[in-house]
């Protein structure tokens, strides 16, 4: 390509200045117009709406209100998230099943949450049964994950990359089909007890939030943290990351890698586990299709914050959120776009394309290119 | 030669089969041997299709399609002047010049003479036996020729002039009738001066906010729409579309969707502050038999639209014998707002078979397609349990509609409370709602 041009030997005195912009690599050359016109568009949109005229104008109360639900949602998607990149980091996999993973877990809470909110139970001693619903979530969602690592993943796990990318496709249908052909396509009204009703409020810091909100955000946090800690203190933590270094070097030196290798899966699970009772709580509903659109999200969280990094999950996760609910509106109102949410994805795909052409890595990433 | 097109009746045939005679004639008289390997191959292929084309000729019946095989059949659903030549028109003929228009409209004039010619080679082959299988013939009509007779579609473009296909006809009311019997409703009952909506980019619900705007911000009511926003169905968090919606604080928030969605917003709009004095109402697709206990408690005071199934024609029918009758066969009360109407959709197509079919020499039964679409078309005052159905010339048969608007939690679903009956009734017929009356 551009490089070609060293090979002119000597290039005159007139054409020296030319020389130097001929020698820029022309990706680089079109990474720049790119990221120009970007900042571009993105100052010149937000500008335009926060300076609309006062009547037209949010106010502060309503970007709160968008800064919060988009919080929420990123904290579901964090928690999904997790699963990709433990998944990726050991095996350089994408799981393409976990979204269905979280479905089945949401899916077989549902059944006890069901039976506790007609025997009353759910709101008699919402915290016990709240434990028992989270408990067989993830203990479903976690057996799934591990099933799948043993019968769709592991035999195929020394072929090509793209045969166990293919196998995660149809591991997905497969139980999006199965939860239909048990449980009906017809969506379900997930029971909520009433502390946590959507009328429920907490104040912390000033800020009034529902309680479901708060609970997603807190159990994100409490998940990063803990997990960071399982992989950096425990021992099983320290033959994960050997495994996720160098697998044959980590079978050298004593680690059981099928063994290793389940548990990240398990790990993954018990986390979709969670975000499927927290779903399952902040929208009240559940069907066999809900895996898939926030699989897909959490999947674009963790490409964003750096596919491998836990933190870099959990920061993806949040970022995607936010770009979901405050980047239609700042970015598009001012333009005058109708319907600006319509451009939710629009927003999400960009950054997930913008992030892979500038930080092929992730945002906290290693910066290096990875072919999946 | 550019502004004619190819005679298809029996002797423009015959003269074609004369010309390429003497071509091939012509071109079997070159000697090949000095000229060049591509230019000889090229003369090769002439040749051989211009001799498969005259072996298709010499048969007394069929088509030759000259570059192409050769066929018995002069029209089927690939062959004949009806596909051909506007794809002809279409794709080949050059419009650059003056002359270039006036020879493509001299084409197209002679159209007319070119099916004769082949109807006259129709009628040849007929007389020889030479009839298409069914399931070619079939093909060819069914392309254009399947009756549809849907009970539930309401999105108002499938009737509309212009977008309407001539075989398709239903039973269910056109959504121009029930968006504006819901801004009646808002303007008379609630008041409402500033209205939002949200639907999620499915014709459906679009077709429904559509007619809404449509009819609230016509001179007549004078209500302003403040806000149209849309939401992706795959998504579950809409609150922040809602807080959008909620800075503006409207009246009335016309939310048309499906089931699953429309207990989202509800529950989801309900805990946004600026939608605090906001109404909200929903349609027909709402009503499901679980939308009370996936909405909750956030469904009390919402409003819905729907057929209002207490006033039908034939109320005591429906009552005593249809809904039992139902209940054995399906296990269930029914579901969903349109099963009269399916009802109604096949005994008026039943009576339009009646009309239409032959019955053959063997005790067998033909029902010509376009037989039965004219017997359809030609509908009038078919008593269904529903209303008396008409069809009009864009396919909507229910052309007299009666929606009723329900206060929830009063529906007539699993989980409704009180006698399910509509607090507010309106009767329009399609005229009116689409203000060509």
């Amino acid at each position: 390509m551009a490089e070609g041009t060293d090979l002119q030997a000597g290039p005159s005195p007139a054409t020296a200045r030319l020389g130097r912009l001929q020698r820029l690599p022309l990706r680089r050359l079109i990474q720049i117009v790119l990221a120009i016109l970007i900042i571009g568009f993105v100052a010149l949109g937000t500008y335009k709406t926060l300076t609309l005229p006062p009547d037209e104008r949010y106010d502060p109360s309503t970007w709160k209100a968008f800064v919060i639900s988009g919080v929420a949602q990123g904290g579901i998607y964090a928690l999904i998230a997790l699963g990709y990149t433990l998944v990726y980091g050991v095996l350089r996999m994408i799981n393409f099943a976990h979204g269905e993973v979280f479905m089945m877990g949401c899916f077989a809470s549902f059944f006890f949450a069901d039976a506790y909110a007609s025997s009353g139970l759910l709101n008699r001693h919402p915290f016990y049964a709240l434990a028992i619903i989270f408990a067989i979530a993830m203990l479903t969602s976690c057996l799934i994950a591990m099933l799948l690592e043993r019968v769709a993943y592991r035999p195929l796990r020394n072929s090509p990359r793209l045969v166990p990318l293919i196998t995660a496709i149809g591991a997905s249908l497969f139980l999006q089909n199965t939860a239909f052909g048990f449980f009906g396509p017809q969506t379900q009204a997930y029971p909520v007890p009433d502390v946590l009703g959507g009328d429920q409020t907490w104040t912390i810091l000033g800020i009034t939030m529902q309680r479901i909100q708060v609970v997603v955000i807190v159990t994100a946090i409490v998940a990063v943290i803990g997990l960071t800690l399982f992989i950096s203190r425990t021992r099983t933590g320290r033959s994960i990351r050997a495994v996720a270094e160098d697998r044959e070097i980590a079978s050298l030196m004593g680690i059981d890698v099928d063994r290793t290798i389940m548990i990240t899966f398990a790990l993954g699970g018990l986390l979709a586990g969670i975000a499927g009772v927290q779903f399952g709580l902040t929208f009240g509903q559940v069907s066999p299709y809900i895996g898939f659109t926030p699989g897909i999200a959490a999947f674009t969280a963790s490409v964003l914050g750096g596919i491998g990094s836990i933190g870099g999950a959990a920061l993806g996760g949040l970022l995607l959120g936010l770009l979901q609910a405050v980047g239609p509106p700042l970015l598009f109102t001012g333009f005058n776009i109708p319907a600006p949410f319509q451009l939710q994805d629009v927003i999400t795909f960009s950054v997930l394309v913008l992030v892979l052409i500038f930080r092929p890595g992730g945002i906290l990433g290693s910066g290096e290119a990875e072919k999946v | 030669m550019r502004s004619r097109l190819e005679d298809r009746s029996p002797a423009g045939v015959a003269r074609i089969a004369a010309t390429l005679r003497a071509d091939l004639a012509r071109a079997n008289a070159v000697d090949t041997s000095k000229l060049s390997f591509p230019t000889r191959t090229s003369i090769e292929v002439v040749k051989s299709a211009y001799r498969t084309a005259l072996e298709g000729f010499a048969l007394p019946y069929g088509d030759v399609p000259i570059d192409w095989r050769n066929t018995p059949y002069v029209v089927i659903q690939n062959v004949g002047a009806y596909i051909d030549t506007p794809k002809f028109l279409g794709a080949d003929h050059p419009i650059e010049t003056r002359a270039d228009a006036e020879a493509y409209l001299a084409r197209l004039a002679q159209m007319p003479r070119q099916l004769d010619g082949e109807l006259g080679r129709l009628r040849a082959a007929r007389q020889k036996g030479l009839v298409p299988p069914n399931f070619l013939a079939d093909k060819t009509l069914g392309d254009k020729g399947i009756v549809l007779l849907s009970p539930s579609n309401t999105n108002p473009a499938l009737t509309a002039p212009g977008t309407h296909n001539p075989y398709y006809f239903r039973t269910a009311h056109n959504d121009a009738i029930q968006g504006a019997v819901v801004a009646d409703f808002a303007n008379q009952k609630l008041h409402a001066k500033t209205a939002a909506t949200i639907h999620d980019e499915s014709p459906y619900t679009e077709g429904l906010t559509n007619a809404f705007k449509n009819s609230f911000t016509a001179p007549a009511i004078g209500g302003q729409v403040v806000d149209e926003e849309s939401i992706d169905s795959k998504q579950q968090s809409y609150t922040p579309v809602l807080t959008k919606i909620g800075q503006k604080s409207p009246d009335f928030l016309y939310g048309p969707d499906y089931t699953a969605e429309c207990a989202l917003i509800l529950k989801q709009g309900r805990q946004v502050a600026g939608l605090a004095n906001t109404t909200f109402m929903g349609s027909d697709g709402c009503y499901a038999s679980n939308f009370i206990k996936l909405a909750g408690s956030a469904i009390n005071g919402a409003y819905y639209s729907a057929p209002d199934l207490s006033a039908f024609d034939q109320k005591d029918f429906y009552t005593n014998e249809f809904l039992p009758a139902y209940k054995t066969l399906a296990g269930t009360a029914p579901i969903s707002a349109f099963h009269a109407h399916a009802y109604d959709a096949v005994n008026l197509l039943a009576a339009a078979i009646e009309k239409a079919a032959v019955q053959n020499s063997d005790g067998s039964l033909t029902i010509p397609r376009v037989a039965l679409k004219d017997a359809v078309q030609s509908t009038t005052d078919f008593q269904g349990i529903v209303t008396k159905y008409t069809c009009s010339d864009t396919g909507d048969c229910a052309t007299t509609v009666t929606i009723g608007v329900y206060l929830a939690p009063n529906l007539a679903i699993e989980g409704g409370t009180g006698d399910g009956k509509p607090i507010f009734t309106e009767t329009k017929t399609l005229q009116e709602a689409l203000g060509t009356g």
